[in-house]
């Protein structure tokens, strides 16, 4: 539960709101390479953290990302014309490159050099694996590129997925640090169900978190069927600030591990990514997962605007002949079930109605980390994860089963390296 | 005309509002029965501008919830349906009909944590086809309404349900204003047929013995409200008698006005928000089942085809809205084959209705003298509002006398110098 001011902090982003001002401090994955894959092909708009932006190709290849609006009468650029180095306004055909300069400015008399005086904003840009990634804070901030191990992987190795939801940004968030939801929300649909129920039938699970350099983690700690005496069952997830959730690498071979990232597009929808990764090398089958997880392009997702075919407007398909024929929901595809819960919610959930348990522990203490990183940006502080030297391809969420006496810190990235500051 | 202050106190039903407290001591008619099936699937229903969510267990009990899962707000709409109540999909909480939290799976049952939440429920009751809520303060439930249609077989009644995006004192406002009906409704009223008996009725009603666009209007408080007198110039002897159309004002969103002799009707307003409001038409034969012809001449006179006019069946969304503007037909305006463009009794209304905006502004507007009932209901209402919130005076309407089934709004044509007040006469506070 949050008081409706502390709901307000945590969840608006648009303005200057400090939530938003905290999540320019990060490298944002804004959209997929192939989005802006060709030289001179049509701009794209970017709408993030509240504000609009244009991503464009130019002709030498080289990839810009701009504010939106033509600084001359603020027509979009996404209306422009990316051609010979640059992206022209169609409304005055003012002309801008990849580093925001005004290149050309064709209704203004050449004396003048009014162009040399008119600069658009422009934002670094990284690519990765097929994910365009931005950085839209103070250029003197900038941080170090948090090089994941699965961000140093090609496309082959990825599955990336990616749609828009018409909520929060922080109930997506909170759906990925919420162990217990998955016992029944996702009740037989997630791929290791049946090892799950064969290590333990405990669906209450004990929670403890630990802040990290990095940002945040915690464990859920489960009963094992078998020697619940001696043993626990531990799954460890870890979040890098802001928002990615590397989720516990699951025990079964032949599925892969995940992370998942949730970006506030404005204080009502979030930009969503679940990417797969294969560590070792072999290529992933990203149709199938597409298809277990109904998130086909053109089908399940919408081409260009990557918003859901279930929404809100039909109820997200739930279909109640087949809850009455066994299917526990009646949504089909785990992130549908996912977004129909957080969108059901309301944009923006009022957390002063709420009651939590036990089982929430990790998104309280999550909230209160949160919180406490927008204030300190406000108050000028650096932002959490922004220093130099932290080791993000380290990371690591794992699960395993571990005897009584042994800390659920040793599980997962960094064994025993916070265990130390805890103990 | 009301200061900007009175319509606010008007209009606006939220929890908090005088006239949101004043709502909520009335039983409201929540859903159709029909709409909660047993082992239906759990159905949304917005009231007062609460989100709840109404379902039926597999024991046959219903249960009207906060929509939103006490624990993290999931909407239990999408909920599964169970033996002993709702089941959020999202953690698997179970929620009962009368609100109490049966299972918290997640959390270790024996911290008693599931016993110290409840979330929020009222009272059902079922009757006449009604699923009936209480929203008020425990204790100070009324009797439930005795419509007259609330003791008949089902056969006997027709209801309508639409939705209509604006506030509900403009659509009650539109009932008991029975001077617009000569002008908005002009395409649908006739004089009667030579040797036509106006009393014969077949669900319709359009046949009028005057044509009197000028109608004196009088008003009498009763125990349930009040009821006017419409009283017009007759087209035949006007210089002897006079027609007389009697409606009532039941509190404190209904209404009823005259149909033919052996039938009745009420309408009534429920908000679903201070912007929203659920129209109800319920259409009533006494003797008889109605047959299938009488119950389409009342879907073709009111303009309520479902899957036509009525588009969406669960949310009750109408066709014509601001956006086409009602379909509004100016080709039929020019060359006269009709007066409103609009199709429909009903959805001639609302189009007006809406068009006021979602709260009308009753700060700009120039009231005449046929436009008394509306003016001595928005008083009735104010002053009961008031008197409940700062001195806690029992509703208007909820006099234990008032006994609804004995309403009836008539017609008559009487010779001018007999007094109208006998006609539909029952519970009026002062003798004529």
């Amino acid at each position: 539960m949050l008081s409706l001011e502390e709901n307000e902090l945590l969840c608006r982003v648009e303005g200057t709101a400090p939530a938003g001002e905290t999540m320019r401090r990060y490298w944002l994955p804004a959209l997929l390479s192939q989005e802006v894959a060709q030289a001179d092909g049509t701009p794209v708009r970017i709408r993030l953290v509240g504000r609009n932006y244009v991503a464009f190709r130019d002709s030498a290849g080289r990839l810009g990302v701009l504010d939106a609006s033509c600084p001359h009468r603020l027509a979009s650029l996404a209306l422009g014309r990316n051609e010979e180095g640059g992206l022209r306004c169609i409304y005055h055909g003012w002309k801008f490159d990849v580093a925001g300069r005004c290149v050309e400015m064709p209704t203004e008399p050449a004396g003048y050099n009014f162009a040399d005086k008119v600069r658009i904003g422009s934002y670094p840009v990284r690519e990765t694996g097929g994910i365009v990634w931005i950085y839209l804070g103070p250029p003197e901030l900038e941080p170090p590129f948090p090089a994941m191990d699965w961000t140093s992987l090609p496309r082959e190795q990825l599955c990336i997925i990616k749609f828009v939801q018409n909520s929060n940004y922080m109930q997506a968030t909170e759906g990925a640090i919420d162990t217990a939801h998955t016992w029944f929300l996702h009740r037989g649909d997630v791929g290791d169900w049946k090892h799950r129920m064969s290590v333990t039938q405990d669906f209450s699970p004990k929670l403890e978190t630990e802040d990290t350099p990095y940002g945040f983690r915690y464990a859920s700690i489960r009963r094992p069927s078998e020697d619940p005496e001696h043993k626990r069952y531990v799954r460890v997830t870890n979040v890098v600030y802001p928002t990615t959730v590397h989720v516990p690498r699951p025990m079964v071979p032949d599925l892969l591990p995940a992370v998942q990232i949730f970006i506030p597009v404005d204080d009502t929808h979030t930009l969503h990514f679940t990417i797969f990764f294969s560590p070792d090398g072999s290529p992933v089958d990203e149709q199938a997962i597409r298809e277990d997880w109904r998130c086909i392009q053109g089908e399940h997702v919408d081409a260009r605007t990557f918003a859901f075919d279930t929404q809100e407007s039909n109820w997200w398909k739930q279909d109640r002949v087949a809850m009455k024929n066994g299917s526990y929901t009646g949504i089909f595809g785990i992130p549908k079930q996912d977004v129909a819960c957080q969108e059901s919610m309301g944009p923006i959930v009022d957390r002063s109605q709420e009651h939590l348990g036990t089982s929430d522990v990790a998104i309280i203490r999550m909230r209160r980390r949160y919180l406490q990183n927008i204030r300190d940006v406000a108050a000028g502080q650096p932002a959490i994860g922004t220093a130099p030297g932290i080791d993000y391809a380290h990371v690591r969420s794992e699960q395993r089963i571990i005897g009584v006496d042994e800390p659920w810190q040793s599980v997962g990235a960094f064994a025993g390296e916070f265990a130390s500051l805890k103990r | 005309m009301l200061s900007r202050e009175e319509n606010e106190l008007l209009c606006r039903i939220g929890a908090e509002t005088p006239m949101g407290k004043l709502m909520r001591r009335y039983w409201m008619p929540a859903l159709l029965g029909s709409e909660l099936p047993a082992g239906g699937d759990p159905k949304r229903v917005r009231l007062l501008g609460e989100d709840l969510v109404a379902f039926r267990d597999a024991k046959g009990t219903v249960g009207l919830v906060d929509e939103y899962c006490p624990h993290r707000g999931a909407s239990l709409a999408l909920a599964r349906v169970e033996e002993c109540g709702l089941r959020c999909l999202y953690h698997g909480w179970v929620i009962a009909p009368d609100g109490r939290v049966l299972e918290t799976p997640p959390e270790p049952e024996e911290m008693g944590f599931r016993e110290k939440i409840r979330a929020r429920s009222y009272p059902v009751r079922e009757r006449g086809g009604m699923i009936w809520a209480y929203m008020g303060p425990p204790g100070l439930e009324p009797p439930l309404p005795n419509f007259p249609f609330c003791e008949l077989p089902p056969e006997h009644v027709h209801v309508q349900k639409v939705k209509v995006d604006c506030n509900w004192a403009q659509v009650i406002e539109g009932v008991i204003d029975s001077a617009h009906t000569n002008y908005l409704h002009k395409d649908l009223l006739r004089p009667p047929a030579k040797d036509q008996d106006v009393s014969v009725y077949r669900g319709v009603n359009i046949a009028r013995p005057s044509d009197d666009g000028q109608p004196r209007i009088e008003c009498r408080n009763t125990n349930y409200g009040f009821r006017y007198a419409a009283i017009r110039k007759p087209t035949v002897d006007p210089d002897k008698n006079k027609y007389i159309r009697v409606t009532l004002w039941i509190a404190p969103f209904y209404s009823a006005f005259p149909a033919g002799k052996g039938w009745a009707n009420i309408q009534g307003m429920l908000p679903i928000d201070d912007e929203h409001t659920m129209f109800h038409f319920w259409r009533y034969c006494f003797d008889r089942p109605m047959t299938q012809q009488e119950r389409d001449d009342i879907t073709a006179l009111s303009g309520f085809k479902p899957g036509v006019d009525i588009v969406d069946l669960d949310t009750r969304q109408l066709r014509q809205t601001r956006a086409n503007n009602w379909l509004q037909d100016r080709e039929a305006m020019q060359n006269g084959t009709s007066h409103s463009g609009i199709a429909g009794a009903n959805i001639q209304d609302i189009a007006v209705e809406e068009s006021m905006g979602p709260i009308y502004d009753r700060s700009k507007e120039h009231l005449g003298t046929s436009d008394i009932a509306v003016i001595r209901m928005r008083r009735l209402l104010i002053d009961s509002a008031r008197a409940h919130a700062e001195r806690g005076e029992t509703p208007i309407g909820l006099d234990a006398s008032a006994e609804l089934a004995y309403l009836r709004a008539e017609e008559a044509t009487i010779p001018l110098a007999e007094p109208w007040e006998p006609i539909s006469a029952y519970g009026d506070l002062s003798p004529v």
